[in-house]
């Protein structure tokens, strides 16, 4: 019997592992899929990228996550009760898409609306475009990591929203315009809330500005990324920032003027870089001539009936119900049946936040318009996606969806 | 001096009889254009009359009349003044904004795909494909946008039915149970 040796360490065991097996090399792109459910994807987008290593072969926007067939639903509703719709189709700027639906009506209807109305759209207007850049600058900040931007830029929007609730009553989606006018007039606080906010927004986007403008690493994100050229933007259908960060000046409000703008003073800024940093830029920019805009809306202000004269578009006042038989008739006709536009067709474009905003309402003469289609800014400008992010680092992506600020629900309608 | 009735004329100079009414209700000018020349008239306002912006395509269901469908075009043309940087358009050379109306037959949905003039029509003529079943010959990716893509028949559609189950009644029955045999059960 071998006595048993402690002292020597036993030897490692004989048999050897199979070796792993050998991958292939394979030569072509990976398939990211990047959302639906991202932080940057504003929503529910499904970007389907093709990447050679880092960088983007290919960039395919997969949407559609949130369509409800507003379209369809337009066709079974009067054209008052489609007053509901338009809004909810872009939750970032409901007056814009509201205006552009009732300019479409009122156009199809040749109706009057009084300039008191106009110049409170006008107002309403600007400050929804105000709004709609304050979320802008807030989750573009957000998506690249500047977190504080966004807790200011709240602060700002919750008192325009605040405002939208004092003349709607609902923050989002106040269906305050109406064809022919608006749905009541002004409270008397009114005026105050809008001068306070805009008394406030200089001092407050030279704070954001001071966040972001002159940081460094706000700038290594934007500067020079996400390029695209004039000639790309242009047939590529893109607007409003996008475009004008290219050079072209393309703003409906001064080339095709509605609701009198062609009677304020204002500059459309312009840039020529074409890249993230110059969208940033430009709307900064256009949040200060808005607030020249509403201040010059304010002071011209006049008095007077806010919404027309026309019983077969507008409802009589309630006084009258009680003492004329012919305004019980209009009200209950306007309520049960609603306004028959003559047959034809219009289309109304407005210069929404994110571009031109355009409606084509096509009616038969029947209460219900026969169709109603909404050419929506965000919808086309997700077209530029590929483009801006092609030969690029997959990181981009993220700057170019936040810089291209889509929002999905007007993308999908 | 620019004006979108004389791009309307030059169009009739051009097409004589592909074009086949020319007017401006509304005050928006609008040219109802022949199918088969509707590449052409959009390539035509392109290259020779300025017409540089695609704003919109979708389409339109007359249901009952023929021919059924309206594929509508929006076009604009920015001078040259915006294209450089200034946003206020002289008097002169204003933007021009023109609609293009093709009829397009209820048998036969096919019209031409612009997206070889104008790369944005991709997402609108998808849509378009998508909702209303107007099919866009040469255009390179026509799939659905925004329906599920085994989604059946096109919503758009005036004949399209609002609730998934047809309701069937006595007058109607045999017809609804022939489609779906499924529904009697």
């Amino acid at each position: 019997m071998t006595p048993i040796d402690l002292l020597t360490p036993p030897a490692p065991p004989t048999t050897t592992r199979p070796a792993p097996p050998s991958r292939p090399v394979v030569d072509e792109p990976m398939v990211l899929n990047i959302g639906p459910h991202h932080p940057s994807t504003h929503g529910v987008l499904r970007v389907v990228v093709r990447l050679d290593g880092e960088l983007v072969v290919s960039a395919d926007p997969d949407v559609g996550f949130l369509h409800t067939g507003i379209e369809k639903t337009f066709e079974a509703k009067t054209y008052v009760k489609g007053m509901t719709l338009a809004p909810r189709m872009g939750y970032l700027s409901p007056i814009h898409n509201s205006l552009a639906y009732v300019l479409a009506v009122e156009k199809l209807l040749g109706v009057d609306v009084p300039e008191r109305a106009t110049v409170i759209r006008v107002i309403l207007a600007e400050l929804d475009r105000i709004a709609s850049h304050l979320v802008f600058v807030g989750i573009h900040g957000l998506d690249l990591g500047a977190s504080s931007a966004v807790m200011y830029t709240f602060r700002e929007r919750e008192a325009i929203l605040d405002i939208m609730e004092l003349v709607g009553g609902a923050r989002m989606f106040p269906i305050y315009i109406r064809p022919g006018g608006l749905s009541s007039d002004l409270p008397p606080e009114f005026e105050a809330a809008v001068t306070d906010i805009l008394d406030r927004l200089p001092a407050a986007i030279d704070g954001y500005e001071r966040l972001l403008t002159n940081n460094v690493f706000w700038k290594d994100r934007t500067v020079g990324v996400a390029v695209i050229s004039a000639e790309e933007a242009l047939a590529l259908g893109t607007g409003a920032h996008i475009l004008r960060a290219t050079g072209v000046a393309y703003d409906l409000r001064k080339c095709a003027p509605y609701c009198g703008y062609e009677d304020y003073e204002f500059d459309v800024p312009v840039r020529t870089e074409g890249d993230a940093y110059a969208r940033y830029l430009l709307r900064i920019a256009e949040m200060r001539e808005s607030v020249k805009i509403a201040r010059q809306a304010l002071s011209r202000l006049p008095s007077g009936p806010y919404v027309t004269a026309d019983r077969k578009v507008a409802p009589p006042p309630k006084h009258e119900l009680a003492t004329s038989m012919e305004a019980v008739i209009h009200h209950f006709k306007l309520w049960t049946e609603g306004f028959r536009p003559p047959a034809g067709e219009a289309y109304a474009a407005v210069e929404a936040p994110r571009g031109e905003m355009g409606m084509y309402v096509v009616s038969d003469g029947t209460a219900k318009p026969w169709r109603v289609h909404m050419r929506s800014p965000s919808f086309v400008n997700l077209q530029a996606l590929e483009t801006m992010v092609l030969g690029r680092q997959v990181a981009d992506l993220v700057t170019a969806v936040a810089s291209l600020d889509p929002v999905m629900g007007e993308v999908d309608r | 001096m620019k004006s979108e009735q004389a791009d309307l004329d030059a169009l009739i100079g051009r097409f004589a009889d592909k074009i086949l009414a020319a007017a401006s209700p509304l005050g928006e000018p609008t040219a109802l254009v022949a199918r088969e020349a509707y590449r052409d008239v959009v390539r035509f306002l392109r290259d020779e009359r300025g017409y540089n912006l695609l704003r919109d395509v979708t389409a339109v269901d007359y249901h009952t009349v023929e021919p059924r469908y309206h594929v509508v075009a929006h076009l604009a043309a920015l001078p040259a003044s915006m294209l450089a940087g200034n946003a206020t358009p002289s008097p002169d050379d204003p933007l021009r904004a023109l609609r293009i109306k093709v009829p397009v037959p209820a048998d036969d949905t096919v019209v031409d795909s612009l997206v070889p003039l104008f790369p944005t029509a991709n997402f609108h003529e998808r849509e378009t494909w998508d909702l209303m079943g107007i099919e866009f010959a040469g255009h390179p990716d026509l799939r659905r946008i925004l329906m599920p893509e085994d989604y059946e028949g096109f919503p758009l559609r005036k004949d399209h039915p609002l609730v998934y189950e047809e309701i069937a009644f006595s007058f109607n029955q045999e017809e609804i149970y022939a489609k779906k045999p499924f529904a009697r059960k």
